[in-house]
């Protein structure tokens, strides 16, 4: 026996052993598995393909339509059609169909959909999003999904893990996104490697849910396997609200061995930007005020979540979005959609001149809802800035916190909001 | 090599239980000699049976140096015979007379006392374990009619209160404050109190290293939530220490982190047990919270001498409980078992372990 990491411990465990170490090659089962309307119809295939008749566990399947939908053409109609069939025929439960879905790594984990302590995988690099819940969640490949899909387990190569500690509070207007970004700015695209981050400190105890997925969700842009904060007593509220069970929760044990440890200072950070072409090629947003950019655009599974939408609309309310800037909302569930409405939010980003989308990841990835042009410029509140992510390759993306992105809307040019009249 | 007797008990009993195994095992994983036996419910016993605790069984127990008890009582049995008949027949059979009841507050949040951190809450009760009204001497007499009488008869033998009290004063000694509280009520209880109180101020002259004082057992009780930090070891009779004993449990956070054990000193018999009660209701659902087990556990060690390993596995119990790794009714979000798997791992390999 030894001490164990969080994602170490939960990886022992569902493969039935009481230790792992890195580099161990280990059989887990699968807790429960995701794919979205692009990558399902590839696992679709592969899984007749591998000659599979029957999903091992229709119970641990969700599948939810988000990319392309709704549908933004007619080969994305097809594909969503393909997903809808496969989810009838093999009976599974959670499906989610435009209307009553969202963005998929935020609606597994506003649906209760994964808990603490399982092993999540999905057929899309975000999934790592949902070890804010201390699940370990992974992105896979569409193959490895199908083979999920047929036998309920996948091998795993045990990561070895870097440990953030988070000291202190945040003061606005920094948010977690900006600690993320200064992780990424620390370690690099590269230096996380097929690595667990696992966040700890006693800065951890303020950040609520949402916040968390923020942090998880960019770990692999760090090129992290999984980012996880370990359950506490903020997880068991989201539990208790949201749906879910402890059942399966663990944490990391004292003497766990970590290949790196960082600390980051809460109080000492300010908002920062990641300019192009890297999410860590990270700046002070002050230093890259008058920056002039086309589009502003919040949302994604990174901060298109609620309080991010609170965070737009108090600047937002009262303002207009500049002249020659469109700024594109996406609530990124209908929960979110539904609850801003209700709170008056969409209403003061409307009168601000947003144009507010239906929850989808389309602007995010350059696939529709919002497509950059040739030479175009966009500060999004989204994970990736890569040549071409949003659109054109002549396009160029910086990537922000919420409160940073609708000064930036109101302003025309990259802003803070103390920069507001 | 050491022997131990687990009864797992009912209810939670059992999930307790198991996490005790888990750090018997890991010590034997170390080196640490030891060997047990887990015995099977004495409520299926009693109920087949009729006694919870048949001649054999008491046998067999009595032959190990250590018995632990998880937690007794069975919805099947709703007066609880079985559990008095085991627990106060192991206490009077074996003659158990000391009940070591450590108070120790191990997270600041724990405490209801306001202002009050770790170390102040932080000291030894010593409750007689066989003698008072807990004897079962009484009677009925003209029961169910408006007549009716019931006495229970409160005994205090000359030898039972000798052998307590200078277990205590000796306790005392070894404290770095050698500071004792005694508490009685000889104000009213003359026959009983009187005779604690008059070997009390003998044995006083016996130790003149120990700063002895006395309390009246009423004013102890006051005492112990207006300023704690006066005591540190406190020793009393069997139902002033049943009272007092939970008082201090609850200073420190609750009968759910308040382990227990029951000694003879003369014999070397022990009997260990967390304080809590079965629990039905939390039966089966992996929530219960193991850490006054693991702490009876630790006395246990003590008492076996496994070099300092009670004292490791305390501050295991410590370590994981002020880093949030513990059971949901401590603010933690962990199952009874991935509870005491922190516990082992921070016994084996924590931060602090050698």
């Amino acid at each position: 026996m030894r001490a164990l990491t969080l994602s170490e411990a939960l990886l022992a465990r569902a493969a039935g052993r009481r230790d792992a170490s890195p580099g161990d090659l280990l059989t887990c089962r699968i807790d429960k598995c995701l794919a979205t309307d692009i990558t399902a119809p590839l696992s679709i295939e592969v899984f007749r393909k591998m000659g599979a008749r029957r999903v091992a566990r229709p119970e641990s399947l969700i599948l939810v339509n988000d990319h392309f939908v709704p549908a933004k053409d007619i080969a994305s109609a097809n594909f969503a059609r393909a997903m809808r069939e496969f989810a009838q025929e093999q009976k599974v439960g959670q499906y989610f169909e435009v209307g009553r879905s969202g963005i998929c790594h935020a609606l597994v984990a506003e649906r209760g959909l994964v808990s603490p302590g399982e092993i999540f995988v999905g057929a899309d690099s975000h999934t790592c999003t949902a070890g804010a819940l201390g699940a370990f969640a992974t992105g896979v490949g569409s193959t490895d999904l199908a083979a999920v899909w047929a036998l309920g387990e996948l091998w795993f190569r045990v990561p070895e893990t870097v440990r953030v500690v988070l000291d202190g509070a945040l003061r606005p207007p920094v948010t977690s996104k900006d600690v993320i970004l200064k992780v990424l700015s620390e370690i690099g695209v590269d230096g996380g490697r097929y690595m667990a981050i696992e966040f700890a400190g006693d800065g951890l105890a303020s950040l609520p849910m949402e916040a968390r997925l923020t942090l998880c969700n960019m770990a692999v842009e760090a090129g992290a396997k999984a980012g996880l904060v370990p359950p506490d007593a903020v997880t068991a509220r989201w539990v208790a609200e949201k749906g879910g069970t402890l059942d399966l929760a663990l944490s990391p044990d004292s003497g766990a061995r970590y290949a790196q440890t960082l600390t980051v200072e809460l109080s000492k950070l300010e908002p920062l930007v990641a300019v192009p072409f890297l999410p860590s090629l990270v700046r002070p947003a002050r230093e890259l005020r008058g920056t002039v950019v086309d589009q502003v655009f919040i949302g994604s599974c990174t901060n298109g979540y609620l309080p991010d939408l609170r965070d737009a609309a108090r600047i937002l309310k009262g303002r207009k979005v500049a002249d020659g800037v469109r700024l594109i909302v996406t609530p990124a569930t209908q929960d979110v959609y539904l609850a801003a409405a209700r709170e008056g939010i969409l209403s003061d980003l409307v009168e601000a001149g947003a144009a507010v989308t239906t929850p989808t990841c389309g602007a995010c990835l350059g696939g529709h809802m919002g497509v950059l042009g040739s030479g175009e410029t966009a500060l999004a509140t989204t994970n990736r800035n890569f040549r071409g992510r949003m659109g054109d390759t002549s396009s160029r993306v910086y990537l922000a916190n919420p409160l940073v992105a609708a000064a930036t809307a109101v302003a025309g040019t990259i802003s803070l909001p103390e920069d507001l009249p | 090599m050491p022997r131990i007797a687990l009864l797992p008990g009912d209810g939670i009993g059992p999930e307790v239980t198991a996490e005790v195994v888990k750090v018997l095992e890991a010590l034997r994983s170390r080196g640490i000699p030891l060997e047990w036996e887990v015995f099977g419910s004495s409520a299926d016993t009693y109920l087949t049976t009729g006694s919870a605790l048949p001649e054999d069984v008491f046998q067999r127990l009595s032959a190990y140096d250590a018995i632990f008890a998880g937690a007794f009582g069975d919805p099947r049995i709703p007066d609880s015979a079985h559990a008095r008949e085991i627990l106060l027949g192991l206490r009077f059979r074996l003659d158990l007379y000391v009940n070591l009841r450590p108070v120790r507050l191990l997270c600041e949040e724990h405490t209801p006392l306001r202002n009050r951190g770790l170390g102040d809450v932080e000291f030894l009760i010593l409750r007689e374990n066989t003698e008072g009204p807990y004897v079962g001497a009484g009677g009925g007499f003209k029961t169910g009619t408006p007549d009716e009488v019931a006495t229970d008869i409160s005994l205090a033998t000359r030898r039972g209160v000798e052998r307590i009290l200078r277990f205590a004063f000796a306790a005392a000694a070894s404290k770095p404050r050698r500071r004792l509280a005694m508490a009685d009520k000889h104000n009213a209880l003359r026959h009983t109190s009187g005779l604690w109180f008059r070997l009390f101020k003998a044995l006083k002259e016996e130790y003149p290293e120990v700063d002895a004082r006395h309390y009246f057992a009423d004013n102890l009780a006051c005492q112990m939530v207006l300023d704690p930090t006066q005591f540190e070891v406190i020793v009393t009779d069997n139902l002033f220490g049943d009272l007092l004993s939970d008082l201090g449990a609850a200073l420190a956070g609750g009968l759910g982190l308040a382990p227990s054990a029951n000694l003879n000193p003369e014999t070397g018999k022990a009997l260990f047990e967390p304080v809590h009660g079965s629990a039905p209701d939390l039966a089966g659902r992996e929530s219960a919270n193991p850490s006054a087990a693991l702490l009876s556990a630790a006395l246990m060690l003590d008492h076996l001498r496994c070099a300092d390993w009670g004292s490791r596995l305390r501050e295991a119990v410590r370590a994981c409980l002020r880093a949030g790794r513990t059971t949901r009714d401590l603010g933690g979000v962990l199952s009874t078992s991935a509870a005491g798997d922190a516990v082992v791992r921070e016994l084996l390999y924590g931060a602090d372990s050698p």
